[in-house]
């Protein structure tokens, strides 16, 4: 087998307060191939964030990591946020999702990027330069060697979600994480960054952890999906077999209340609110929200069951159809 | 953010004395501002000496159990006149950090509210009298009403208030175009609701916290006045005029400079904390850290 | 006879700006029946916001007209349009800054009726506590400050506040893009539940057609100003005519993996509103583009044997 692009053992994030530790992440383990793209859909508060932000020293200095993380098979020192960061650099690029708030307002995209390729990977102006105006113009940024002398301001939104993605590939990275790359984008322009994540990644070996709420943009791009609930991973399988057979309740629910176009049906809506964190409950996190429990989803906290296909937390889970 | 329990939430000055004690600046500030007032409002009773009685005979003695502070050069004792002089500078501040904030803030809160050109001209009027070196239009403005303590309040209060037009302004501006102003206009609420009721409890945060900093800053600026001779006078009891009468005996008499000094220090270090304090204490949102 | 709620003809919005006129909202017509749902959909940047503003009066038009139950907004005296406001509720996007965060959400609920309709005290109580039982928030919440909600229960607390005259009509303005995915289907369901049980008419404005579909009757696609496909949302979800519109139904993710490799990409990005193309506005992006495309301005026409109007060469 080949060595994971992105791997993470029981990863578990605690937020230290004067009033106690706050866990918001509870042991979360996954695998990324190079190459592939898995995708992490979870609501507000599920912890869908905080999972790449502790492997990557993204949280706040009151927060506690534990765990293991690996990037191409090196170990990534968790212990403090700025050891984590020295450790990802080089193998882990971001792409977050407001394009507008990721680049200073005050500086051409061309000293920014350049500043950033040389930071992650350690090349000189020149070739860093050089590796930005090449991103460019693989993006299809009109002009690329104009695009590059432009302000922030001066780019549109998706233009600017390009000149990050050019950014990320330039520090060829083994990992990429993408935080909701394109919720702030038309779905026009939602659907061309897709396709060029999608086509990046394929051909340069990149393992992509998608992050998004949005089950149809998983359809798009993933070949694998992690559900979050609550800061645990509830599901874990193919694409197709997520989307199309979901075993866990959770999952379920959260596609039945997708929106569909050319289904003009009422929404099946989950009653309630996503639990917040810190919030101790006795059994399934799901259960108060869920429409099939029993008495152990109650009483008994349901453990991630690996089967060979796919994985899932419910002690109830939805029949497996016989096509 | 999830919903809160609402059964057993305690009342809202409950909470608010629970964030003054949790929140340390604010305490220590507090404490000493307290220790000020006191000194203010019991002057009569806390002082041992007619803050104006002239004793030649004990002129210029330093601090001992008879006069706390010791004596100045008019045999004044400097401990009962320390304490007067905290009314005065109180009511100072407070009047000139009052009347500058009762003028500023409408100006603002309009300006921002109504824009375009109306509002632009607002603030460049506003803007004219920033336009002069700090202690300049005080002195300008005294030498036009006059000397005394009430013309230099004025004379603070004119050079103050642009400040808080142009902090309300900021935050008029941004308030302006939020949706709860936007849907209370659609509402076809009227302008003076939608000024006071939405408008201003979300723009006078700044102003206050302003105002706070400015209590401490104000109670200097009118002491330098006094000290440059254009604001209280004999026989006003005021620290700025404590420092200047007894200027030229600072060298020898440490004390006749130094208590009054160290009056005015105590208290807008004490003022400055509590402003601190104040801002936190104003935000909904915040736990008073 | 039914009357239209709202009808809206020729609304133009011209913004000067130092690059050159923007045209914001150009030439839009439509109307909005007792009971219905007008959409109007299009990517950021196409009016759809400002046609709202233009609407609610929060911003003048530059000229065509509005009018509200038979009153024509442009000639109506204040105290006409003072009541017309009453008529018409709006909620916005951002659920976070549509509450005023220093008045308790029973104030800002009630605040509408106490102004126009002088309740007060128990009276005013009850009623705030029925809209918000309407919307299915606690009666308890009244006396809460909007940051002790999450999104989607300040959503309802605007929706409630919307609902508190009585209004004929309420403008959406992408009520539930900020919200997640359960929580926006809990309030697509509830604005569905208040047309049928209240018929109110919506002005539902959102860059997202999988939301839309649920509570449209008719459908307004616009693009850089000009309305370039409308009429029966069934039909134009069905069926989509003008090349833009189904691009952008083409853009929609869907929910099936398979269909991946059936999709075609969107070409081009929209163009900046200041330099719209000549011509069809759509024509630097159209892959059908003719060569009157670019220098005539398709006019929105009568599709034969549909209920649907475009504004394209190619259906005329």
């Amino acid at each position: 087998m080949t060595v994971p692009a992105f791997s993470v053992r029981d990863l578990r994030v605690g937020y230290s307060s004067r009033r106690g530790v706050t866990q918001v992440l509870h042991g979360v383990s996954m695998d990324i191939a190079p190459g592939e793209i898995v995708g992490m859909v979870g609501e507000s508060g599920s912890g869908k964030s905080t999972t790449p932000s502790a492997a990557l020293g993204l949280v706040t200095e009151n927060a506690i990591v534990t765990g293991s993380v690996e990037m191409a098979g090196q170990p990534i020192r968790l212990g403090r946020a700025k050891e984590t960061r020295q450790d990802a650099r080089g193998k882990a690029s971001v792409i977050f999702q407001q394009p507008m708030r990721a680049f200073s307002p005050y500086d051409r995209l061309d000293r920014q990027i350049t500043d950033a390729i040389m930071a992650q990977i350690g090349v000189s102006r020149a070739e860093a330069h050089q590796k930005a105006l090449d991103g460019f113009t693989e993006l299809k940024l009109p002009d690329p060697a104009l695009a590059l002398r432009k302000y922030p301001h001066q780019m549109s939104g998706g233009q600017l979600q390009r000149a990050m993605i050019a950014l990320a590939f330039a520090c060829k990275p083994q990992v990429l994480i993408c935080d909701e790359p394109t919720t702030a984008l038309d779905v026009t322009v939602q659907a061309q960054v897709i396709h060029m994540i999608r086509t990046l990644a394929e051909e340069r070996g990149v393992g992509v952890l998608f992050i998004t709420h949005d089950l149809g943009v998983v359809a798009e791009i993933c070949d694998r999906v992690y559900v979050m609930y609550s800061g645990q991973i509830v599901e874990e399988n193919t694409v197709n077999a997520v989307l199309k057979q979901p075993r866990h309740r959770y999952t379920r629910a959260l596609l039945n209340s997708t929106p569909v176009m050319g289904e003009k049906t009422r929404f099946q809506t989950i009653p309630g609110n996503a639990p917040g964190a810190g919030e101790i409950k006795v059994g399934c996190p799901f259960a108060p929200r869920c429409q099939a429990t029993n008495d152990l989803c109650t009483t008994e906290f349901p453990a991630l069951q690996h089967q060979a296909e796919g994985s899932f937390a419910c002690h109830n889970p939805e029949p497996l159809e016989t096509v | 953010m999830t919903a809160v329990d609402t059964s057993n939430e305690p009342s809202r000055w409950a909470t608010l004395l629970g964030r003054v004690a949790g929140n340390k600046t604010f305490f220590v500030g507090f404490v000493l501002f307290i220790i000020v007032l006191i000194a203010a409002i019991f002057a009569p009773l806390l002082a041992t000496y007619d803050p104006l009685a002239i004793n030649f005979d004990d002129k210029l003695l330093p601090p001992s159990l008879t006069h706390f502070f010791g004596t100045d050069e008019l045999g004044r004792d400097l401990y009962s006149r320390i304490l007067y002089g905290a009314r005065t500078s109180l009511m100072i501040g407070l009047m000139v950090t009052i009347l500058a904030v009762l003028i500023g803030t409408p100006i603002g809160l309009i300006a921002g509210y109504a824009g375009g050109r109306f509002g632009f001209w607002l603030m460049r009027f506003t803007d004219v009298f920033i336009a002069f070196p700090p202690l300049l239009l005080p002195i300008a403005i005294t030498a036009a009403l006059g000397q005394g303590l009430y013309e230099a309040m004025i004379a603070l209060s004119i050079s103050a208030f642009p400040w808080y037009a142009r902090i309300v302004y900021s935050e008029s501006q941004r308030v302006s175009q939020s949706l709860y102003v936007k849907s209370a206009k659609a509402s076809g609420f009227g302008h003076g609701r939608i000024l006071f009721k939405h408008m201003l409890p979300n723009c006078w945060t700044p102003a206050i916290t302003q105002a706070s900093m400015d209590f401490g800053y104000t109670i200097l600026a009118a002491a330098s006045l006094s000290f440059i001779g254009i604001g209280a006078k004999e026989p006003d009891i005021e620290w700025g005029l404590m420092v200047a009468t007894s200027r030229t005996k600072f060298l020898d008499f440490w004390w006749v400079a130094m208590m009054p000094g160290f009056a005015i220090l105590i208290t807008v270090f004490a003022l400055n904390l509590l402003g601190d304090g104040v801002r936190d204490l104003l935000d909904p949102k915040g736990d008073g850290k | 006879m039914e009357q239209a709620v709202l009808e809206v003809s020729d609304l133009c919005k011209f913004f000067p700006t130092p690059a050159g006129l923007v045209h914001a909202v150009d030439h839009v017509s439509f109307t909005i029946d007792q009971g219905h749902s007008v959409a109007v959909v299009g990517e950021s940047g196409c009016g759809k916001t400002t046609l709202a503003l233009s609407l609610l009066q929060l911003i003048k038009a530059t000229s065509g007209h509005v009018i509200f139950e038979g009153l024509d907004t442009a000639t109506a005296t204040r105290a006409e349009l003072l009541e017309l406001r009453q008529k018409i509720g709006v909620v916005f996007q951002d659920p976070h800054s549509s509450l005023n965060p220093r008045m308790r959400v029973g104030d800002s609920v009630g605040e509408a009726l106490k102004v126009h309709r002088g309740m007060k005290g128990s009276e005013l109580r009850a009623k705030v506590g029925q809209l918000l039982e309407d919307v299915g928030m606690p009666v308890s919440a009244a006396e809460r400050f909007p940051h002790q909600f999450s999104g989607g229960q300040r959503q309802r607390i605007a929706i409630a506040r919307a609902l508190a005259l009585d209004p004929h009509l309420i403008v959406l303005d992408e009520p539930t893009s900020a919200l997640d995915v359960s929580v926006q289907a809990q309030v697509l369901n509830l604005l569905a539940d208040l047309k049928r049980d209240k018929g109110i008419s919506y002005l539902f404005i959102s860059h997202s057609l999988a939301t839309v579909e649920y509570l449209a009757d008719t459908l307004l696609v616009m693009y850089l100003g000009r309305v370039v496909e409308s009429g029966s949302a069934d039909e134009i979800f069905a069926n989509p005519k003008h090349p833009y519109t189904q691009m952008l139904v083409g853009s929609v993710p869907q929910l099936d993996p398979d269909m991946r490799s059936k999709r075609t990409m969107p070409k081009g990005e929209i163009p900046s509103p200041i330099n719209r193309p000549t011509g069809c506005p759509f024509s630097s992006r159209c892959s059908q583009v003719m060569d009157k495309c670019r220098d005539q301005v398709p006019e929105l026409l009568q599709v034969e044997g549909a209920n649907v109007q475009t504004a394209c060469f190619l259906n005329q």
